[in-house]
């Protein structure tokens, strides 16, 4: 238990949101800098 | 319930919401004199509007009054469907979007059934007549769905009647959506998104402090069941635990190709505002979610025995926040619901007037004539939602939950299999399409009950990617198809590899050109 939430919980909040992030951000980090490299802040 | 100076109060904060609404409605009627314009807002719209229209769209009054009604219900075995949609919503943004945004682009489409038309060549127009059939029905599911989420929350914060709340909400809907078309549905979507996002902040916040703070909240959770704090719930790690989580969990599907959100990427200025977009959504989704089931859990706590679990966010509103701020909440209950309410007329408009009316039978009208049939459909539909709501208050977590599998269990598998597999082809698509919808529907009908009550999204996807691919096998993809995959992925590149702009020389833009 941590904070009276048990420790299975606490690891499917984790599972839940933290992948979500890092795809998107990895995504965008790959993604922008080809972008604006190539087409300009619009592409 | 409130007295009725609160009341008074709580009216004059929905009338100057809904005064705001129509204000938009007239601003954006200015741009939405063209079918482009109407639809798809020109493809103007910048990443933060994307954003929150794609996730207001998806998440409705059903993460409102549904998801806090779950977390009460069920305690946090509902962050399975955190899970489903948070990566739903990452993946649809990091995967899907770009490609998808480049291949409509190509083909100047502006509805997911003018796309799949374009890309399977489909000069015989089944898949768009197909495909307004399914999104008509289901439309129609969803919109009353909706409106009887607008019922419940008239009725828990006012007092009023369910079918008067229903009335109003579908009334104030229809003026704004008919008025301003898609760039009135995307701006108020923000606006709508921006008063969730606010209340889902504070709302946990104040009943966690309510209950004592979070080490009483989970005391008291856990003395009252301790099931409600486990992960697999009641069930454990059985096998009707497992479905459970897996029928949460699969709900996140429908974000990889349900039109209704497909259209959002549609309408962005560009591939950029797509990359920054996916931030903002997934951060947006995580905090409508988390938010939600923490606010049923600590409902469970503070109001216990509640006869129907899905009010206990008015309760929470109207119990602990003086009459101006419950005025505030309701409007974002409105707002949500509203958010996806009309997006899904502009989504039933668009599938009669473009992909039926305009490209089936091309009638010798202007693009103001056609514009103008689409806002008069857009009444048209809405009344047919009114007619399914008027009649009975269902439960709204798996009512809007089962249109939802419908639009996506027809949609979902064969968009996917139209951006990543080369092999798919004309009739592998209209197949995979009837598949997915039937498969969802029938499970609901005759199976779901029988079968863990698994969620129908589950097999809809599997019959649909099933139908898709078999088909497919066994005929020809049309030609050229290939090409313009492997060039799509080229310019666009994969979701972290970055992609080399500008389509090559002779590749064709656009299947009607095969």
């Amino acid at each position: 238990m941590i904070g009276g939430l048990p420790l299975d919980t606490w690891l499917l909040v984790v599972v839940s949101t933290v992948p979500g992030l890092i795809l998107v951000v990895a995504a965008y980090r790959v993604h922008r800098r080809a972008d604006l490299g190539k087409k300009g802040p619009r592409a | 319930m409130p007295d009725l100076g609160a009341n008074g109060t709580i009216i004059g904060v929905l009338v100057f919401y809904f005064a705001v609404l129509i204000g938009i409605g007239w601003w954006a009627s200015r741009d939405s004199g063209s079918v482009a314009g109407f639809y798809v807002a020109g493809k103007k719209l910048p990443s933060w509007v994307i954003a929150f229209s794609s996730n207001t769209t998806g998440e409705s009054g059903w993460l409102l009054l549904g998801l806090t009604g779950m977390g009460y219900l069920v305690g946090f075995h509902a962050l399975w469907i955190v899970l489903g949609e948070v990566i739903g919503v990452a993946l649809a943004w990091s995967m899907v979007a770009r490609p998808f945004k480049e291949f409509t682009d190509r083909y100047d489409a502006i509805t997911v059934p003018d796309y799949l038309a374009d890309r399977f060549a489909d000069k015989a127009h089944t898949i768009r007549i197909v495909s307004a059939a399914i999104i008509f029905s289901m439309v129609a599911a969803y919109t009353a769905a909706q409106l009887t989420a607008s019922g419940k929350a008239f009725s828990s914060f006012l007092g009023t009647s369910y079918e008067g709340g229903v009335l109003i909400g579908a009334g104030v809907i229809l003026l704004y959506t008919s008025i301003g078309g898609f760039k009135a549905v995307a701006y108020s979507d923000v606006l709508q998104g921006v008063l969730m996002f606010l209340c889902l902040l504070v709302l946990p916040i104040v009943g966690i402090w309510h209950a004592g703070g979070w080490g009483a909240l989970m005391a008291d959770i856990g003395a009252a069941d301790p099931a409600l704090l486990r992960p697999m719930g009641e069930h454990g790690l059985s096998v009707t635990g497992v479905m459970s989580a897996l029928s949460f969990a699969g709900i996140g599907l429908a974000f990889l190709g349900a039109p209704q959100l497909l259209t959002r990427f549609m309408a962005a200025r560009g591939r950029g505002q797509i990359l920054e977009g996916g931030v903002i959504a997934v951060f947006c989704i995580i905090v409508f979610d988390i938010g939600a089931v923490l606010t049923g859990v600590a409902g469970r706590a503070l109001f216990p025995g509640l006869a129907d679990h899905e009010t206990i966010l008015p309760v929470m509103s109207t119990e602990l926040f003086p009459a101006i701020v419950a005025g505030v909440i309701l409007v974002v209950v409105l707002a949500a619901i509203m958010s996806t309410v009309d997006s899904l007329l502009i989504l039933a408009s668009s599938a009669v007037v473009r992909d039926v009316f305009q490209k089936v039978f091309k009638p010798d009208f202007s693009d103001r004539q056609l514009s103008l049939i689409g806002r008069c459909l857009t009444v048209v539909i809405g009344a047919g939602g009114l007619a399914v709501a008027l009649p009975e208050s269902r439960m709204i977590f798996w009512f809007v939950l089962f249109a939802w599998s419908g639009l996506a269990s027809a949609f979902t598998p064969v968009v996917l299999c139209s951006l990543f597999w080369r092999r798919t082809t004309r009739a592998g698509a209209i197949w995979g399409m009837i598949a997915g919808f039937l498969t969802a529907v029938l499970w609901v009908w005759a199976v779901k009950e029988h079968f863990y009550d698994l969620y129908e999204m589950i097999p809809g996807f599997a019959a649909g990617f099933i139908v898709t691919i078999g088909v497919s096998l066994f005929t020809e993809p049309p030609p050229g198809a290939d090409a313009e995959l492997d060039d799509v992925k080229r310019v666009v590149g994969g979701p972290f590899s970055a992609g080399e702009g500008g389509r090559a020389a002779g590749v064709p833009a656009g299947g009607g050109s095969r």
